[in-house]
């Protein structure tokens, strides 16, 4: 028997034991204590007691205990374990394993321990499950959307009904692609319950073709998917720090591992010494990986003691204060400018080697056009001839003031101290590859110039990055921006020059943070450039990624296989219609799209400062975004795929339906024709907060809901004849937050604990969830939700392909288990075990490796290392990437062409994309090319000039570049804000919105043994939030609605606090704070363009000067004061703005720029 | 013999899992009673920047708490651990007083909302009582098990010392954050503290 199931064992004992204990223990010291009846309330409240071990919950005999993991999206999946006393979970454990599957026990404190053991999130989750505002009907808004009294509870089947004739209407009007499972992450990682990213009602296939879309969205008709997440979008946009633009691999796919070579705990331990963490907090976000972490470096400083952990950022997270031997604080949003300081630098002191840069890095220096031969890789500077171009594929030249190198000096001229002959270096060396190649090209001696780059304007230009183009990015330069001291950057140049050399590798750990800001790209892009001039790659513990310090373990292979439990039935349903594929955080946009002249109609005003009423209209899609101008209606063949036709040129398009249902076939036909708008008609929000709270512009969106066109209500303003015109938003949730708030329809959903399901855990395996407890009312399952709502949309058969005879799942997977597990030969781990014995311990716990960690050089690295010390002269080598002819440059580095497309395809013209060399690209015409004709192909209803997106700025220059620039933060919110000049950004602070240790994102911010370590009462006191009876208490039908609360009841009207009101903290400086006259606690309003938040000043100098911060999650909980909204919820999305981030059209939501202004208290 | 507590102030992670499994396990309501408490401490010495830290009733040796208590209502067990009996108490808050180390609460009608009957008062002092009954059970404390670093322990005095070599005894001198109540340095804590690592912090150039 397991060790677990010693403990579980002991803990039973425990009933005995303790009691035993106990009274002995009493009767030594003469304590009597009579035993009272157990003060069980009923579901809707927190169970209250009086936390004495002679408490009842201690003595009960019929207690039973359950395993399980979070349903939130909050990096983690750490293993609890519920204790459960008649049908109640009453605490929570977690995960003591000493065993792994294979019967070897292990040290658990040990940095490859497999433990996941749960913290504060998980441990409170008793918070969540019997909160008593957790939703239990359906409710139907009947009045206007937002407006509380207007729920009406209704019955399931009145609601399923009504939401399927709606769905239905809708997409047979509008397609398709005009019903959008909006992304919702409040149930990731599950794979049989999930929200609307992952799982039964998931849109989104591993690759974004919506064919793989989960089949309960297939047999709902289909619907328009997305790309990426809230979370990654730059990230992915970017390929990933893997197969990306600059061709810095750390992925999957031929490559893999032969770049970045993230290092496991072992290599920590024993052969890493140097580490710089860019702003990273994975112990919190990413718990099971906190025990790994924190142990492997203490052992790495204990056997090392040259070895340094940097942190660089902002807000010095709790990973900085456990791991880092210095903080070296910053300004947000100005990595790049640092990077491109260290690389000045590295030139300035003559520490890059040229030699490598010539052969394995494009785009550095100017280079000529050149050939590049499939098989052999020689170069021909002239093009080849006709019989054997084939065989070549054409690099584009980089022109020299384009060059990287031209921009970080700006002006053209070597820094002073500069020995190295860049202009002439080594065109003849034999040893130098594509120089010696070049040999032949005069432009081979234009490695730069002065930077080349357009600004219109010149110093009239009111955006700073255009401006400082001819400035050379020196350390002082850099240091100017990101308050970094020059000489601490010209510290970090010698860290960054030595990388190359043994046992000197740097591991960058990234951020998400880094990403939430306008240009996420260019950072991730700047940094792998970093790594790739420093030729800090190819060596185990070299290069960069985040969260991959990996423990060493093995899986248990006869662990149950998630392919195999699901239904037979699914791989028979038909593939839905394949939509485009917009960008995660387009949604709103796509409404607009939409609905845009409706909404004029109807009052309703963008607060996006950047987007004019003028230019607002049905048709149009905000900062032009491709994807969105992509959903009109479309024709669909018979295996579901869009139709194309083919121009005069030979590009390819789809075709669309025009608002007189012509199939528009041909260029011809569409002349004078006009599109059906599809936009986004029907959201279904699942499990998730995004159409209010967790999308940028919280204020924006609640306008947009409130004119948007209904359907039999009784608001006639908005009212719509057809059922089709109107629009619906329905929500599945468990809390009656923000996105619910201003939904349709409000359906009840169980969560965590309450539904079995099949979830996979952080360390690879996967465990099954039992329904612990029954969910609150009348709520469901998200299995039986989607498999009643395909019964009323598509009938009982339909039904019965998604839920085999319609069971729950529960009863489907005891069925399986029976069938396929149990079986004394069935292979699995449980064979010959019962369902009950399976639940004892329903997963597999790894079995940990320790080893010495040696570090490896990759088989690229080591060709490269032969190359340049003329151990060899083959050409046709590992890095010019030469898997096959082509094939591998076009796939790997030259990017995934996919992005948002559908199978690789959303552009007319594929062909005229610039080519990637094979190389190391820090000079990607790519990267340019696919920001202009972004979904190009779906643009046929345009005209060629329309098609892509917006290409030039308000300056009539470009809006993206093909290197990482350091785009000023302040252009960005200059534009987003509307504002003139820098000069009204004068005296603002900086806000970032990292993610709370106390909460997933937005899931948990209700939950009272978080929130009150989280949020703050005036004069600046933890600990107060005991607040389940007055806070988000919602939805009682049997109460008058008109009399609905506000999110926080205990904040007024006028946005003060009735009585110990809980309000979110921010995070400021000590020294701005005494300045500014600021005492711990003060109640302060954080506004700028976009809006107003009501927070406690929390005064730490764990923050740099100039910044707040304020984490995000909180629960948006408007008041109108003085005739202006103030979210005294917190919720950071009130103040950030609706503008996208630069190159992706991405989420650039976590950056905002402030004003702070001091609240008058009641006291 | 005697049961400490122990605590690595350099692996802590601050990230609360032994304060809210304490509240959970005990059935403590959320509310500002909390029988253990993580803070992270600012600017406490040149080089420890940030300490955090985590605390419960120390158990001392000579508990000021106990000798405060007119009535008798705290006692300490062979085994060391100091448990009030709730039955006892009669609100007096000598105790509450006399403990430096603010360890001892009374909790507010919203958080307590009913009354046991056994109790003399609405409200009888409560304090951590090192899951005696986990102790007794041959378990440790339920914060202990929660630690995902394993920066917590408890243990018998002896083994703590074997174990983490002879570490230092809480202390006004290296802890005077711990003192949040009074500075009464007489009581002998039961808590022994690994402190933290040294930190440099480069300041942003204005």
């Amino acid at each position: 028997m397991s060790t677990v199931n010693n403990f579980i064992n002991k803990v039973g004992l425990e009933i005995s034991t303790t009691r035993r204990g106990f009274i002995k223990a009493l009767t030594a010291l003469g304590l009597l204590s009579s035993t009272l009846g157990c003060d069980r309330r009923d579901n809707s409240s927190i169970e209250m007691s009086k936390g004495l071990s002679n408490d009842p919950y201690f003595s009960e005999p019929n207690k039973v205990y359950r395993y399980g993991t979070t349903a939130h999206n909050c990096g983690g999946r750490c293993v609890t374990q519920a204790e459960v006393h008649n049908g109640r979970i009453v605490r929570f454990f977690t995960d003591n394993s000493t065993e792994a599957y294979d019967g070897s026990d292990f040290d658990i404190s040990d940095r490859n321990s497999p433990q996941a053991k749960a913290c504060s999130r998980c441990r409170g989750y008793k918070g969540r499950l019997y909160h008593p505002g957790r939703l239990k009907y359906p409710l139907k808004q009947t009045k206007q959307r937002g407006d509380m009294s207007g729920f009406v509870r209704v019955s399931w089947d009145e609601a399923l009904k009504d939401v399927a004739a709606k769905l239905k209407a809708v997409q047979q009007k509008y397609g398709p692609e005009a019903f959008h499972p909006v992304y919702a992450c409040g149930n990731i990682y599950s794979n049989f319950q999930s929200s609307g990213y992952k799982g039964v009602l998931s849109v989104v296939s591993p690759n974004g073709v919506v064919s793989g879309a989960a089949p309960a969205i297939k047999l709902l008709g289909g619907a328009a998917s997305f790309v990426a997440d809230y979370s990654y979008h730059q990230y992915e946009f970017m390929g990933g720090y893997g197969v990306s633009y600059s061709g810095f691999d750390s992925g999957d796919g031929v490559m893999a591992g032969q770049i970045t070579i993230p290092p496991t705990t072992n290599d920590i331990a024993s052969s890493q010494s140097r580490i710089v963490l860019w702003g990273s907090n994975i112990v919190s976000t990413v718990n099971p990986l906190s025990n790994s972490w924190v142990k492997s470096m203490q052992e790495m400083k204990k056997s090392r003691p040259d070895s340094k952990v940097y942190y660089i950022g902002p807000e010095f997270s709790d990973t900085g204060i456990t791991v880092a031997d210095e903080w070296i604080q910053t300004r947000p949003y100005t990595d790049v400018s640092l990077i491109l300081s260290i690389i000045y630098e590295l030139v300035a002191t003559d520490k890059l080697d040229i030699d490598y840069l010539d052969t394995m890095v494009y785009g550095f220096s100017g280079s000529p056009a050149y050939w590049l031969h499939g098989k052999n890789k020689t170069i021909l500077i002239k093009t080849p001839d006709e019989k054997v171009i084939k065989e070549y594929l054409k690099v584009d030249a980089v022109p020299a003031g384009e060059s990287f190198l031209s921009y970080i000096l700006g002006n053209g001229k070597l820094p002073t101290s500069t020995k190295t002959d860049w202009a002439n270096y080594s065109k003849d060396d034999s040893t130098n590859y594509i120089a010696r190649s070049f040999g032949a090209s005069k432009d081979s001696k234009k490695r730069f110039a002065e930077c080349s780059y357009k600004n219109s304007l010149g110093d009239k230009t009111k955006y700073l990055t255009k401006a400082d183009f001819k400035t050379p990015k020196t350390p002082e330069w850099a240091s100017k921006i990101s308050g970094i001291p020059a000489s601490k950057i010209r510290e970090l140049a010698l860290l960054y020059s030595e990388a190359s050399e043994p046992n000197k590798q740097i591991w960058n750990e990234w951020s998400g943070g880094q990403l939430k800001q306008s240009e996420g790209c260019s950072t991730i892009f700047a940094l792998q450039v970093l790594n790739i001039v420093a030729k800090n790659w190819g060596v185990t513990g070299a290069g960069i990624a985040r969260g991959a310090i990996a423990r060493v373990q093995k899986v248990d292979p006869k662990m149950i296989n998630i392919e195999d439990v699901k239904p037979k039935s699914w791989k028979t349903i038909p593939p839905a219609p394949q939509t485009i594929v917009t960008g995660a955080t387009q949604w709103n946009s796509a409404v607009k799209f939409a609905f845009g002249d409706m909404l004029k109609n109807n009052g309703y005003k963008p607060n996006t400062p950047d987007w004019s009423t003028r230019e607002f209209a049905t048709g149009k899609a905000y900062y032009d975004d491709g994807g969105v101008k992509g959903l009109v209606k479309r024709i669909y063949d018979e295996n579901n795929l869009p139709k194309t036709f083919k121009d005069k040129n030979n590009n390819e398009f789809y075709q669309w339906i025009a608002t007189d249902g012509t199939n528009v076939d041909s260029m011809e036909k569409g002349v004078g024709k006009k599109p059906v708008y599809s936009g986004f008609r029907f959201i279904l929000n699942s499990g998730g907060n995004i159409p209010v709270n967790q999308h940028a512009n919280a204020l924006d969106s609640v306008a947009m809901y409130e004119n948007l066109p209904t359907y039999g209500y009784s608001n006639k303003r908005l009212n719509v004849a057809n059922m089709s015109d109107a629009f619906y938003l329905v929500s599945f949730d468990n809390f009656m937050s923000a996105s619910p708030r201003y939904s349709d329809y409000v359906l009840p959903a169980k969560t965590s604990w309450e539904q079995a399901d099949f979830r996979d855990l952080f360390w690879g395996n996967t465990i099954y969830q039992d329904e612990a407890i029954e969910g609150p009312g009348e709520s469901k399952s998200t299995w039986d939700f989607a498999r009643d709502l395909i019964k009323e949309y598509g009938g009982e058969e339909e039904a019965k392909k998604f839920a085999p005879e319609l069971m729950s799942f529960k009863e489907y997977f005891i069925d399986y288990y029976k069938k396929n597990v149990e079986p004394k030969d069935s292979g699995s781990a449980y064979e010959g075990k019962t369902f009950e014995e399976f639940l004892e311990k329903p997963f597999l716990t790894n079995k940990p490796i320790d080893e010495k960690g040696i570090p490896v050089m990759s088989d690229t690295r080591i060709a490269l290392e032969d190359y340049l010390s003329k151990k060899t002269d083959n050409q046709n080598i590992p890095f010019t990437f030469n898997e096959g002819l082509y094939t591998s440059i076009i796939t790997r580095d030259a990017y995934t062409l996919s992005f948002g497309g559908i199978g690789g395809n959303q552009y007319s013209n594929p062909t005229e994309c610039p080519n990637q060399s094979g190389r190391f690209h820090i000079y990607s015409g790519s990267l340019v090319w696919r920001y202009k004709n972004a979904y190009n192909m779906w643009h046929a209803y345009l005209s060629e000039s329309e098609r892509g997106q917006n290409k030039l700025d308000a300056e009539g220059d470009d809006i993206v570049y093909p290197i990482p620039m350091y785009f000023a933060y302040e252009d960005y919110f200059i534009d987003a804000y509307g504002l003139k000049n820098k000069k009204e950004l004068d005296g603002r602070f900086l806000v970032t919105t990292t993610h709370d240790k106390f909460r997933a994102h937005s899931s948990q911010s209700e939950n009272p043994y978080l929130r009150e370590l989280t949020t703050r009462t005036v004069g600046g006191e933890l600990y107060s939030g005991n607040d389940s009876d007055t806070y988000a208490i919602s939805s009682n039908p049997d109460t008058d609605m008109n009399e609905f609360p506000p999110i926080n009841s205990l904040i007024d009207k006028d946005g003060r606090s009735k009585t110990d009101a809980s309000y979110a903290s921010i995070l400021i400086n000590d020294e701005d704070a005494k300045e500014m006259k600021i005492d711990n606690g003060m109640l302060l309003d954080i506004y700028n363009e976009i809006g107003t938040v009501r927070v406690t000043a929390s005064i730490t100098s764990r923050c740099v000067r100039g910044f707040l911060g304020l984490h995000q999650g909180f629960w948006f909980d408007p008041r109108k004061i003085s005739g202006k909204v103030v979210d005294v919820g917190g919720n950071c999305n009130t103040i950030m703005a609706s503008k996208p981030s630069r190159y992706d059209h991405g989420n650039a939501q976590q950056s905002a720029m402030v004003m702070i202004k001091k609240v008058k208290t009641n006291s | 013999m005697r049961y400490a507590f122990y605590f690595d102030q350099s692996k802590c992670i601050a990230c609360n899992a032994c304060t809210v499994s304490c509240k959970d396990y005990n059935q403590v309501n959320p509310g500002p009673v909390r029988w253990r408490k993580q803070e992270t401490h600012e600017n406490q010495s040149i080089g420890r920047v940030y300490q955090n830290f985590v605390m419960s009733c120390n158990h001392c040796e000579k508990p000021a708490c106990k000798e405060a208590c007119p009535v008798d209502a705290i006692v300490k067990r062979p085994d060391g651990i100091v448990i009030i009996n709730r039955d006892k108490c009669e609100g007096i808050t000598a105790c509450i007083m006399a403990c430096p180390f603010s360890a001892i609460h009374i909790a507010s009608d919203k958080q307590e909302p009913t009354k046991k009957e056994s109790w003399t008062i609405e409200h009888p002092a409560q304090k951590c009582h090192m899951c005696y009954e986990r102790i007794d059970a041959g378990l440790k404390p339920v914060c202990v098990d929660a630690c995902p670093v394993y920066a917590l322990d408890c243990d018998t005095d002896e083994n703590l010392k074997e174990k983490y070599g002879n570490p230092q005894r809480l202390n006004k001198e290296n802890f005077s954050y711990a003192y949040s109540n009074n500075d009464d340095e007489t009581t002998e804590p039961n808590f022994y503290i690994k402190e933290g690592s040294l930190l440099k912090i480069t300041k942003l150039d204005k």
